[in-house]
């Protein structure tokens, strides 16, 4: 059985190795143990915090096979971007010019420095092992964020973004990075991406540039990933559109990767997810996959199960994965 | 000899054919006969008109061969620009962008749509005949409004401009457009530069982007011809160099051709020229140097070239055939000043 819960610092040694096989460009995961190390160590205050609003909480989720003991992938919800530092992102905006007398009218894209999203929850730092990209199990990591913010609204905010890793080729070459960023940083994408993580984010306002930029007048590699999504993400992006999470118009800045919102209340699974008390019988095999999470913050376990009847009917080894008792109330809702 | 005067009534025909002869290239003189008598009518109120420096007075001249009473030449000086309509050019300036922590220091280059030469005097619409460019017909028909310059400066702005045509490819192609102004509108470039010469630069200036744009995000090739002239147009850029005029990173908008600019009192040939008083003698030994010679009569306005000597001090001899051809008499008031600076060659 898998189990998504909080990230430990037990988890460390592996957490590192996800870093490092994550690659350049999953900013929010730098292979860096000692970045690695602050994240988990601020994951577990968050998750210990008490908390009425959104602040800055980020809670890192693992996904943990209990058959091997082994961690197979991981995930971060954050309460809020760009509040204790600044949180750029590129909105495409359409400038329209148009000439009555010449009878012209062009819609021209350009790319507005922006934060608009400062203040919104963010999904982040997505991966999963190659071994475990099957079996709705990217699913079941993925969507136990969403779960997560069912049950704890209060600590997330109206807007929930989700940053998807753009194109950046097999030698860590990013087009939109070679066409814009390098332009104006004169160093390489790994470089400045690890930066980001590193140190404070001002660097950027100082070096990036202050004007709007015309997408045409961008060379063509460059123009062509912009709001393009790494192969590798495919299915999160899948995922993630099927919840109503959609690019509107916002991309990274760096790697011109699409940006998702919604507006957090209207995603699917928050939507459409259901309190009920768990009913203790045999595995159920047949009927609707279903995600049930318990309703503890600091203890939080989500599993996959299927659900046939009315009632959500989950094994011993389920309730006691889920670290529950029959009665407790759980929340669930259908894949 | 050739004659340099202002534009008449009377030269419509003669100013179609010389706009025949230019072609599309030459924008500033559409081969249309109702565009041609605006112009003529606007240079006549020129002339004639007091001093007013609210509204646009463009001063027009022509080249005239006096042995077959033909006008071969055409060019013209703007008062003031930008004031009907507005004038658009961009500006280079320069954006720093800079990091101390990762001692990164940026400088880039770029362009700002501008209308900072509002209300500069302009040298304009020359064109020569190309069976007359020889004896520096082509530097006498330019200059000799430098001489009218001097004459009547308080008729013009104190800064000057000239706007040099840009490079484009035999087939009128523009680097510079094709790199930036085509993705804006879908003309091409010989399209965007007629729709200018007939005046209607402002409502392409509409679809060009607001925003300043950063030259090293252009195409090379766009890059590589900001600020730089026609092969064709190199010879005018020159001279209107060693007259004085710089450029100071003003281009224009479609084809990013230079604008040069520079005060109408610091132009060489304004700053040297001389009033002389004239004598009228039959034999007047020949000179080596070129001067261009000038009357200081408005709409009697006539200039030429002569090589002729020039006393250190008392009254210019000349004959009496280039006294009739410029309109002067004894004891009147000649403008002089050497063709070429003294320290530059032909």
């Amino acid at each position: 059985m898998l189990i998504v819960r909080p990230i430990k610092k037990d988890d460390t040694k592996t957490f590192n190795n996800f870093a490092a096989a994550a690659g350049v460009g999953h900013t929010n995961l730098p292979n860096n143990p000692v970045q690695l190390a602050q994240k988990i160590n601020h994951s577990e205050l968050s998750f210990a915090a008490s908390v009425d609003h959104a602040g800055e909480e980020g809670y890192t989720f693992v996904m943990e096979d209990t058959l091997t003991h082994q961690l197979v992938g991981t995930c971060t919800a954050d309460a809020t971007v760009g509040l204790s530092e600044p949180y750029y992102t590129y909105r495409i905006d359409q400038v329209t010019h148009s000439s009555s007398d010449l009878a012209i009218n062009n819609r021209v894209p350009a790319l507005h420095m922006s934060h608009d999203y400062t203040g919104a929850s963010r999904l982040s730092s997505f991966y999963i092992e190659p071994d475990y990209r099957c079996d709705f199990y990217d699913q079941l990591l993925s969507k136990s964020r969403l779960l997560f913010m069912t049950c704890f609204p209060e600590r997330f905010s109206a807007t929930t973004i989700a940053e998807i890793k753009g194109v950046i080729d097999e030698n860590g070459i990013s087009p939109f990075w070679e066409g814009v960023g390098r332009h104006f940083f004169t160093m390489d994408f790994a470089k400045a991406d690890l930066l980001t993580t590193s140190s404070n984010k001002h660097f950027i306002t100082n070096l990036m540039p202050r004007y709007p930029l015309y997408v045409p007048l961008l060379n063509q590699q460059a123009q062509d990933v912009i709001g393009q999504h790494h192969d590798d993400a495919e299915d999160i992006v899948n995922i993630l559109e099927h919840e109503g999470i959609h690019l509107e118009g916002h991309v990274d800045i760096f790697d011109a990767g699409p940006i998702l919102e919604a507006r957090t209340r209207l995603i699917r699974t928050i939507r459409h997810a259901e309190q009920t008390q768990a009913v203790m019988g045999d595995e159920v095999v047949q009927g609707k996959r279903v995600l049930v999470c318990n309703n503890s913050c600091v203890d939080f376990r989500c599993i996959l199960a299927r659900k046939q009847s009315d009632a959500l009917v989950l094994s011993k080894a389920q309730l006691e994965g889920l670290q529950v008792a029959a009665g407790n109330t759980l929340t669930y809702c259908h894949l | 000899m050739m004659i340099i005067r202002p534009l008449m009534a009377s030269d419509a025909d003669a100013l179609l054919n010389l706009a025949y002869k230019a072609g599309v290239g030459f924008t500033s003189l559409p081969a249309d006969p109702n565009h041609i008598a605006g112009k003529i009518t606007a240079s006549l109120s020129a002339f004639n008109s007091e001093v007013d420096f609210t509204t646009e007075q463009s001063y027009v001249f022509v080249m005239e061969d006096t042995h077959t009473n033909t006008v071969v030449g055409i060019c013209g000086i703007e008062s003031s620009i930008g004031l009907s309509s507005p004038w658009y050019s961009y500006r280079i300036g320069t954006l720093v962008h800079s990091s101390r922590e990762l001692k990164v220091h940026n400088s880039f280059p770029t362009l700002y749509l501008s209308n900072d030469q509002t209300a500069c005097a302009e040298v304009c619409t020359l064109f020569l005949d190309p069976d007359y460019r020889h004896s520096k017909n082509g530097q006498l028909l330019s200059k000799s409004r430098f001489l009218f310059l001097a004459q009547f400066a308080h008729r013009f702005e104190a800064k000057i401009i000239a706007e040099m045509r840009g490079v484009s490819d035999e087939n009128g192609q523009s680097p510079f457009w094709d790199g930036l102004g085509a993705h804006f509108f879908d003309m091409p470039f010989a399209d965007a530069d007629h729709l200018t010469g007939l005046g209607k630069k402002e409502f392409i200036a509409q679809l060009m982007p607001r925003h300043p744009l950063y030259i090293n995000l252009l195409p090379k090739a766009a890059r590589d011809v900001i600020g730089e002239v026609h092969g064709n147009t190199l010879p005018a850029r020159k001279m209107l160099e060693d007259e004085g005029f710089r450029y100071q990173g003003y281009v224009d908008i479609f084809d990013a051709g230079p604008t040069l600019e520079t005060q109408v009192n610091d132009i060489r040939a304004v700053r040297e020229s001389k009033n002389y008083l004239v004598k009228i003698e039959d034999h007047i030994p020949i000179g080596t140097v070129p001067y261009l010679i000038s009357n200081t009569l408005l709409d009697g306005y006539r200039c030429t070239m002569v090589y002729i000597k020039v006393p250190e001090s008392g009254p210019l001899c000349i004959s009496s055939e280039l006294a009739s051809n410029l309109h002067v008499t004894a004891l009147d008031t000649v403008r002089l000043v050497p063709l070429f600076s003294q320290h530059t060659s032909a």
